[in-house]
């Protein structure tokens, strides 16, 4: 159905003030073998527009409009440095999403009024529930994945690699549709 | 997790996982209070103290693992515009009608059209009983069901359009055609009738009146399959589904499941609808609601939950119907949103609580297997993809070429090497969801059935949170609609209250009918029947079935 607006809300700047924030890779120091597996552990968050609107206020309206649910969608993918860098590995494409629902917890909410709470869905489908607003977005938008990278797809001796992270949402009563992307600084990991 | 405390069965306090808290009820007063559902040994539980009556534990669903599995695909739904009871006198559950806090729309709408039986099971609560002090005859006019039905059509955004016709047995109407006429010249297209099945084995040209009036299929009480499990219609049932095969009139067969009573024979009820799959269309497993006062060693003697259920099929059928070939009914909410983002109208949609049911379809292919759709179909996988489709659709992209994506992309999630020979799930799902042309699924359904569950709530159990998604109503002649979970968990509030007020004492109804109330009852007529010596009999049908059964006990 038609997306309703909520009103007083500059849903265009909120999407473009959203940005990726925070990327770091953690990588074996020690270098790997030809033959094995190459696990990078990524981390970044969410900041701006989308985790400033995606407050318990703006649940309540959403909801009253049927706007129920938030997806956020990334690809990850490994590059190998270069003029033009290469991917050697993804894109790894996730998603996290939430979903606003009417709770009748007592300790949440005392009437119909703030009535509506969020449930986060990972990228596993696994549901998670929070008892306060802050542990929620802290949840939702910060992400941490463990990602492989097939040692063979890269060269014996030293390979200089960059994470890049692309993550979008779609078009909400709060926030326009939007994407936004980060790459990592770059790192050198030793193939022997 | 956060950790509660509970009393274990030995009496002493115990800490266990905590997964959400909600609303309850008190199983001896009613008083709404909070309520807490945890974890402990791999199975979900509730409980709640009353400060009167203490605490009660209850089981809530029989595998932790599904209930997180299940959860994920939680969808409120839009509910209803036109409410009976305004926000300012929701009272939930004390005031239903719906309520304007109300979060589902009516899937199903139940007409009561007595609550006379044939029958008369020692567990049953709903049927008259002579005798009783105060007892009376409830049965609504034609007048009174026509506004009912009226009442479904005039919700908004979605109007009802699936009425069940219930009782007691509601074939003890002589008037049933008319009524199912009645209900049909309001605009439902969609008519069950739920029926023990004996009037229609005792006269199989009902089965045809009903068919000509506009039923769409019986909804038939099925325990089991041996006479031990199913005193209700062991002998009956063969000679029912028989006139519903003559008429053209498709079957849904309704185990209510107890366990420890006819828990072990889930797959044999399936077999039986196996073996009858040109008319019977599914069969879909009601876990008993505990009504009125049990102990606990009683309650964990009988109860038994959705998963359990599934895992016994699981069990029984030695892996042929999976536990993972299930998904919970809010599961189908992908579907209903990418319609909606496409024809921009709200649609009819399955937004009930993820604990209350679940189901699935089973193939029968060429060896007489029965093979999960999951087994060819990533039905996970398409899920997703409708999210997306939806939300692209939301956010701007192109209809036609969004649809053309579509078209492409489905039959992507089948797997053409292992679906059945002469199945083109791929064509069927483009034409249901982009041609909005359903001709195939009938075809579809001629070597298929739906597998069901729903586990209607007692006292014991009773979740607010999942009364207030409930929708599977009833209409009643005062004009409201009640959901399923307080209309018969309540009834002192609902059920028993609007029934008392528009029936009239029995002994005013025998005089007004000419009729004693016991006349109608069943005297177990066919199962006293003898073949007589020239009679030639289908191999198949109930009454070579019965005959057979009689020369061999």
């Amino acid at each position: 159905m038609s997306v309703q607006v909520l009103p007083g809300i500059d849903r265009l700047a909120l999407s473009k003030s959203t940005k990726i924030a925070g990327l770091r890779v953690a990588f074996p120091r020690e270098g790997v073998a030809y033959d094995d597996g190459l696990w990078l552990g990524l981390r970044f968050r969410v900041e701006g527009g989308l985790y400033d609107v995606f407050n318990r206020d703006v649940w309540q309206s959403a909801y009253a409009v049927h706007d129920n649910a938030m997806r956020f969608t990334y690809r990850v993918k490994v590059l190998r440095s270069g003029i033009v860098p290469r991917a050697v590995a993804g894109p790894l494409k996730c998603v996290r999403k939430a979903t606003l629902y009417w709770t009748r917890n007592p300790d949440l909410t005392d009437d119909a009024s703030n009535a509506i709470w969020a449930m986060v869905v990972d990228e596993e489908k696994v549901p998670h529930l929070f008892d306060s607003e802050a542990a929620l977005k802290g949840f939702l938008f910060s992400f941490e994945r463990k990602l492989l990278v097939p040692a063979g797809s890269l060269r014996m001796g030293e390979a200089d690699l960059m994470v890049r992270v692309e993550g979008k949402w779609g078009r909400h009563s709060y926030i326009e549709k939007g994407q936004t992307s980060a790459t990592s600084e770059p790192f050198r990991v030793k193939v022997s | 997790m956060a950790q509660i405390q509970v009393t274990d069965e030995r009496g002493a306090r115990r800490e266990v996982n905590l997964i959400r808290k909600t609303q309850s009820i008190c199983p001896e007063c009613n008083r709404i209070l909070p309520a807490f559902i945890f974890e402990r040994d791999q199975k979900v539980y509730m409980t709640r103290t009353c400060p009167e009556h203490g605490e009660t534990e209850e089981l809530y669903y029989g595998s932790y693992q599904m209930y997180l599995k299940f959860s994920a695909y939680w969808s409120d739904g839009k509910g209803t515009e036109a409410p009976n009871v305004s926000i300012e006198n929701c009272q939930c559950p004390a005031n239903c009608g719906l309520c304007s806090n109300h979060l589902s729309h009516t899937g199903l709408a139940n007409i009561i059209v007595t609550n006379r039986c044939d029958l008369t099971c020692w567990y049953c609560f709903f049927y008259v009983k002579k005798g009783l002090e105060g007892a009376y005859v409830y049965e609504p006019t034609l007048e009174q069901v026509k506004m009912m039905a009226r009442t479904l059509k005039a919700e908004r955004p979605v109007p009802g359009n699936s009425v069940q016709i219930t009782g007691g047995e509601p074939t003890l109407r002589d008037d049933l055609p008319e009524i199912i006429r009645a209900i049909r010249s309001e605009g439902v297209d969609h008519i069950q009738l739920n029926t023990n099945g004996i009037n229609i084995a005792l006269h199989p040209e009902l089965a045809k009146a009903y068919r000509d009036a506009g039923v769409s299929n019986l909804y038939m009480s099925y325990d089991g399959v041996t006479a031990k499990t199913n005193p209700k219609n062991h002998w009956e049932a063969p000679y029912a589904i028989e006139a519903c095969r003559k008429a053209g009139l498709g079957v849904v067969l309704v185990p209510t499941v107890i366990k420890s009573i006819n828990d072990r024979e889930l797959y044999d009820i399936i077999s039986y609808a196996k073996s009858n799959i040109d008319i019977v269309r599914a069969v879909n497993f009601q876990p008993v609601s505990l009504t009125g006062r049990m102990s606990k060693k009683d309650r964990e003697k009988y109860r038994i939950t959705i998963p359990d259920c599934i895992q016994k099929i699981e069990e029984q059928s030695g892996g042929e119907v999976t536990a993972d070939s299930w998904f919970p009914v809010p599961s189908c909410s992908p579907i209903t949103h990418f319609i909606e983002s496409l024809t921009h109208k709200p649609q009819y949609e399955l937004s009930i609580h993820f604990a209350c049911g679940a189901g699935t379809y089973v193939y029968l292919d060429d060896r007489g297997r029965l093979l999960p759709i999951t087994k060819f179909v990533d039905i996970r996988g398409m899920l997703e993809y409708l999210d997306e489709a939806s939300e692209e659709l939301n956010s701007g992209a192109n209809k036609w070429l969004t649809l053309a994506k579509a078209a492409r992309k489905m039959n992507s999630f089948v797997d053409r090497d292992r679906q059945p020979d002469g199945l083109n799930i791929g064509k069927l799902l483009f034409d249901a969801l982009v041609r909005h042309d359903y001709s195939s699924v009938g075809q579809f359904h001629m070597k298929s059935l739906f597998l069901g569950m729903m586990h209607f709530q007692d006292k014991y159990n009773q979740d607010e949170e999942r009364l207030q998604r409930c929708d599977i109503h009833y209409l009643t002649p005062d004009l409201r609609i009640i959901p399923f979970c307080s209309f018969n968990v309540i009834p002192e509030w609902y059920r028993d209250r609007i029934q008392k007020k528009y029936g009239v004492p029995v002994d005013e109804w025998e005089r007004r009918s000419g009729e004693k109330l016991e006349a109608r009852l069943y005297r177990g007529e066919l199962r006293k029947r003898r073949v007589g010596p020239n009679e030639k009999l289908d191999p198949g049908c109930g009454c070579a079935v019965m005959a057979q059964s009689v020369s061999n006990a």
